[in-house]
């Protein structure tokens, strides 16, 4: 019954403008290019001083859902992720719009982004502390191997040129050494020059490195940038709909994944999705075309990243640890409006937490009519601009992006040579993504494995602390999985699978 | 409709208070401060104990100048990347830096090339401080201080510590405390205060060095042994401080408004008087003492003493933990 009245507060008409407000906001910043998610809740987050705390939740909730769905509408359309979390969604999406499925595709993604929403936000509404107590088993060694477990994504998918595709990955493990180490303090690689004492900003060497040669690739090349849409036009959420039935394995297994990487410190969802587009594609039957317009692996990402809008709020709200970095600008707000997190936030304060969770419920439904709406238009008015004019709006769009995040145009230098460097390395068949997971992983690797040495010589037990616990030990088994499974399915399947296709990785 | 009236109320409020605060501001200075929006870079992420202090600035600024404080995030290099481009903003009382309080003082010689040192850094205002803590997971059979010490006495170096960073506030704590009551710990660097956090509440270390903040906020799965304040808090009245447990040393963050070299003085002045109002605003107080800060202000005519107390106390041992 008192669920019923926290419904009716979210669906209060001052609630259900503000959620309006903010998912569009949200979708228009996640979907340029150089804009992320943190930055659009950051940058959103004055406009709450003046509200009551929970309208000031709800708000900054849209922001960030709509952000993360946002993001995969450039994904798909442009090549170029709109925001990290999509980067999984360009591998099957931009080859969809690429024959004419632009449409299908930017419906599927609004219907996983909903559907990975609702399953977030229920996780945390019932499963909230247990959860929380998984994300802290996880100790400097766990992270340690996780990490491994994640970098083991390039050798799955990046088979046929597996060895550019694991040198693309260590490239990008050196690029995240560049700075000031956090456990040594030791500067590294930045000869001398104080732009890399902070080491390789994040946000804008992901950019740059996925999205400059996508725009000199369209520069460089004669070819339609995309099939045009004929026959079939119009939302075609019927045909959206039945595929993601067909699927709803795959929207289970993804949005699983996406809670249980929401929860982890330090992840999110650039990674959520990454790891459930691999599991899509290690458990993927015979005749998935994945990297190629395979359905299934934009449902993959989408309901991923976005599960983890709420299972990261997850740590968030019951240890005061946020899950994804979005968070830790929703963590401030509570903060600055005097809310308490910890497992009595859901007791002393349980009227906020699930008016909160409804509001959330509400801008999840509100997105499907207007996520298709906003994407179609977008995706009318893309299909009709020429590519000379597309590129250099790419182009500038995600100058402005890397500019604006940090007010700081050394980032967009910054961007700017990696990404010229990733189109020249992609020439040469070396793949920009592994890249960026190095980039993603390496320093989580390196701490993990500096910590747990450096806890592990304190109390005289090295080995103990990388093999002797459960968790460990279940991780390293997955290692050992994803290591040796693939060439053996591969061996097993290779007649039925000889239309297999890579993804563009 | 509540929401509504709410939101009309704090409206109404702001257009009272700004003409009264104007009217305020006007002797303190002759130079018109702010003529626009003010740029605070922060070199942390979002959500920390650094960028929350200046959200609390942010909500008041508007209130008493009608200008917008707008909260750029630079983080990176422990902050290390702010402090080495501050002095290349514009000097005009526009673009302004948050300062650590000891970090400037301990980073530049704890780490090597951060690109900036002590000296570079200018500052107007001191506006609040955070005291640092000891902390032990909530289900530790550790209680107090002096099982702590004991423990650590037993089996020197095999009790770990976390703490965020190398050459930062909680790695000072961890070797004044160390000193001061003359055991041997381990320390161990975590990337931010969350996720130091996250490995004591999860047992990965026997204890932590941390911020009052962290515990105001809600401190899950964590138990303070003590706090390195001079005077116990009022938050907290139970928390012993370390000094009356016979341990001589209290350790604390300050937070400071900086400002590029080349501001002239009478810019700092307006920045400093400017700031100063924002700290008096009726509320901010309060809410940040809520949030575990504890008011602490150094006027534009102390700062530069107050630095070198500061930069006297810690440059030691900044030098000791380089070793």
């Amino acid at each position: 019954m008192e669920f019923i009245g926290y419904a009716l507060d979210a669906l209060s008409l001052y609630h259900l403008m503000m959620v309006t407000i903010g998912l569009v906001v949200g979708i228009g910043i996640g979907a340029m290019p150089g804009l992320s998610s943190t930055f659009a809740c950051a940058v959103t987050l004055p406009l709450t001083f003046t509200m009551v705390p929970v309208t000031a939740l709800i708000f900054l909730g849209g922001v960030y859902i709509g952000s993360t769905y946002g993001g995969s509408l450039s994904a798909i359309l442009l090549n170029t992720p709109g925001t990290p979390q999509s980067i999984a969604t360009t591998f099957d999406g931009f080859p969809m719009t690429k024959r004419g499925d632009g449409n299908l595709a930017l419906s599927i993604a609004c219907i996983a982004s909903v559907i990975g929403t609702l399953v977030g936000v229920a996780s945390l509404v019932a499963i909230a502390p247990p959860l929380a107590q998984i994300a802290l088993s996880f100790g400097p060694a766990e992270f340690f191997w996780l990490a491994i477990l994640g970098l083991t994504m390039i050798a799955s998918l990046s088979e046929g040129n597996l060895v550019k595709g694991l040198l693309s990955g260590l490239f990008g493990v050196l690029l995240s050494m560049v700075g000031i180490a956090v456990v040594s303090a030791d500067t590294r690689f930045t000869f001398d020059s104080p732009w890399l004492v902070a080491g390789i900003p994040l946000v804008p060497a992901t950019i740059g490195m996925l999205c400059v040669p996508v725009v000199i690739d369209m520069m460089a090349t004669k070819a339609q940038h995309m099939a045009m849409p004929l026959a079939r036009s119009g939302f075609r959420l019927k045909e959206a709909i039945a595929i993601c039935w067909r699927s709803r394995t795959n929207v289970a297994r993804s949005s699983g994944l996406g809670i249980f990487v929401g929860i982890l410190p330090a992840a999110g969802g650039a990674i959520a999705s990454l790891v459930a587009y691999t599991a899509a594609v290690r458990s993927a039957r015979a005749g998935a075309r994945f990297g190629q317009g395979d359905p299934d692996g934009v449902i993959a990402s989408e309901s991923a990243n976005n599960t983890t809008v709420g299972s990261g709020l997850i740590p968030t709200f019951v240890l005061g640890i946020p899950g994804t970095p979005p968070d830790a600008v929703i963590l401030a707000a509570m903060l600055i409006h005097g809310l308490q997190v910890g497992p009595s936030l859901f007791s002393n304060h349980g009227d906020i937490v699930f008016t909160f969770a409804a509001g959330m419920v509400v801008a999840a439904t509100l997105m499907l009519p207007v996520g298709l709406v906003i994407g179609q238009n977008i995706y009318g008015a893309i299909t009709r601009t020429p590519k000379t004019f597309l590129a250099p709006m790419i182009a500038l769009s995600t100058l402005i992006g890397a500019f604006a995040i940090q007010n700081s145009y050394q980032d967009v230098v910054i961007m700017t040579v990696l990404g010229i460097l990733a189109w020249v390395m992609a020439r040469m068949g070396f793949p920009a993504a592994p890249i960026v997971l190095g980039l993603l992983l390496g320093p989580i690797a390196e701490r993990g494995y500096s910590q747990a040495v450096m806890i592990g010589e304190a109390t005289d037990n090295v080995f103990g602390m990388f093999f002797a616990r459960p968790l460990s030990q279940a991780l390293i088994v997955c290692i050992l999985l994803a290591l040796v499974l693939p060439p053996l399915l591969k061996a097993a399947l290779s007649r039925q699978t000889s239309n297999y296709a890579k993804p563009q990785f | 409709m509540r929401h509504t009236l709410a939101s009309a109320r704090s409206i109404a409020v702001a257009a009272i208070a700004v003409p009264f605060a104007f009217g305020l501001s006007t002797p303190a200075s002759a130079t018109e401060y702010p003529t626009g929006p003010v740029t605070l870079t922060v070199g942390f992420g979002p959500g920390g104990p650094s960028d929350t202090s200046a959200r609390f600035l942010q909500r008041y600024f508007e209130e008493v100048t009608g200008e917008e404080l707008v909260i750029r995030n630079l983080p990176g290099g422990g902050g290390a990347r702010s402090w080495s481009q501050m002095n290349q903003d514009e000097p005009d009382g526009h673009h302004l830096t948050l300062v650590s309080l000891p970090h400037v003082v301990l980073q530049p010689v704890a780490a090597s090339g951060v690109g900036y040192t002590f000296d570079d850094i200018n500052s107007v205002l001191i506006y609040t401080s955070v005291p640092q803590v000891l902390a032990v997971p909530a289900g530790s059979n550790i209680t107090t201080v002096e099982e702590y010490i004991a423990a650590a006495k037993e089996a020197p170096g095999a009790v770990t510590v976390g703490g965020t960073g190398i050459g930062g506030s909680n790695h000072s704590a961890w070797y004044l405390f160390n000193d001061a009551a003359d055991i041997t710990t381990t320390y161990i660097p975590f990337v931010d205060t969350a996720t130091n956090n996250a490995a004591l509440q999860g047992n990965h270390v026997a204890s932590s060095w941390t911020w009052v903040t962290q515990f105001a906020k809600g401190g899950e799965g964590m138990r303070m042994l003590a706090v390195a304040a001079d005077d116990r808090l009022d938050l907290f009245p139970d928390v012993p401080t370390v000094r009356e447990l016979g341990i001589d040393m209290s350790d604390q963050a300050w937070w400071a408004i900086g400002v590029p070299e080349a501001t002239p003085d009478d810019i700092r002045e307006a920045v400093a008087a400017t700031f100063l109002e924002v700290m008096q605003q009726p509320g901010i107080a309060e809410d940040m003492v809520a949030a575990g800060y504890v008011p602490f202000i150094v006027e534009y005519a102390d700062i530069t003493a107050v630095k070198g107390d500061i930069r006297d106390k810690y440059l030691p041992v900044a030098e000791a933990l380089v070793e």
